[in-house]
């Protein structure tokens, strides 16, 4: 019979943490797809919900867990946030140090959460900096990302599971290249001022130089 | 010049597109001279370039020093918001931040820079 786990976190901790989450959400950027949300739904997270807990306010939402799970978190989140940089994973001094975190977080994660934890995908945490190497780019752009964006397009598509890459060969054919519509993005150098201020508000936005 | 402010929310297209508008969340910005602000308005001068109008950072330390130094990152510990405000040039803006609260300490906030907004 499987041995069941003990939880990593009390209710408590749990509680504490969507409590911060409630408290820093307003001030997450609106450039991550999905706001920040309470621990309570943590079974529903999105990928891009964890991603963004990974590089942006995870440390801030993590702060009052213990030591050895809030370090192992920095760990991780060093090292992707070094790959995941277009500036920092061209530097080949901070690639290093990414792939040394990575290892120490592989080897530590171990023993904090246990050996049932380091699974395929967290081993091949270890080989991530070397495919930034290779590639000389940040990981986001030779990532499946963009592919996992067309997901639901690509099932849709779909009418059965028989030959799915023919069936999508031919929906491509049909659309002349164009399975799905884009959305409209702004050119290099396009700047869009909003929010134009009204008559009875400028005085209040008057600057003397 | 005597300037008025135009508007509240400016979007950049291209490499590092985003939105920076004066609401929480989407107001703070770095400069290539690692300054970092706080947006607080948008103007246009005569000749029409764009300036940015803000609350300048004017302390900032390192957030975390283990496994690295978060300078290395680009994530510091900002605090003292500038009480007069300052104009910066489109030109020199750098990237989009997240400035989230400190949960321990009160006066202080956590800025990240947002990877994808880099120019």
């Amino acid at each position: 019979m499987e041995k069941k786990l003990e939880p990593m976190l009390s209710p408590a901790e749990i509680n504490e943490l969507s409590n911060i989450v409630d408290r820093t959400a307003e001030y997450v950027p609106h450039d991550y797809n999905r706001r920040p949300e309470n621990f309570e739904y943590f079974s529903s997270f999105k990928a891009s919900s964890l991603r963004r807990l990974l590089l942006c306010d995870g440390f801030v939402v993590f702060s009052t867990l213990k030591t050895k799970i809030k370090s192992c978190y920095l760990l991780l989140h060093a090292g992707i946030y070094i790959l995941s940089s277009p500036r920092l994973s061209k530097d080949p001094l901070s690639v290093n140090l990414a792939e040394t975190v990575l290892l120490r977080f592989v080897k530590k994660s171990e023993k904090v959460f246990g050996k049932h934890f380091v699974v395929y995908n967290v081993h091949s945490l270890i080989h991530l900096a070397q495919e930034c190497r290779v590639h000389n780019q940040c990981l986001e752009n030779f990532s499946a990302y963009k592919y996992e964006n067309v997901m639901g397009v690509i099932r849709k598509l779909l009418r059965s599971t028989n030959k799915p890459i023919h069936q999508l060969a031919n929906r491509d054919k049909e659309r002349q290249g164009r399975l799905f519509i884009p959305k409209d993005r702004l050119k290099q150098d396009d700047i869009v001022l909003r929010d134009f201020h009204r008559g009875d508000d400028e005085g209040r936005h008057l600057f003397v130089y | 010049m005597t300037k008025v402010g135009i508007c509240l929310s400016i979007e950049l297209g291209g490499k590092g597109a985003t939105t920076l508008r004066v609401t929480e969340g989407d107001c703070a910005s770095k400069t290539k001279n690692d300054e970092m602000a706080i947006l607080k308005d948008v103007i246009r001068s005569p000749q029409g370039h764009i300036k940015l109008v803000g609350h300048k950072f004017l302390d900032k330390s390192d957030f975390f020093d283990c496994p690295c130094e978060s300078s290395l990152l680009g994530i510091f510990k900002v605090s003292s918001l500038d009480r007069t405000r300052s104009t910066w040039d489109l030109s020199d803006y750098d990237c989009k931040l997240a400035i989230l609260p400190c949960v321990q300490e009160r006066k202080s906030c956590v800025a990240v820079p947002v990877l994808h907004t880099f120019i």
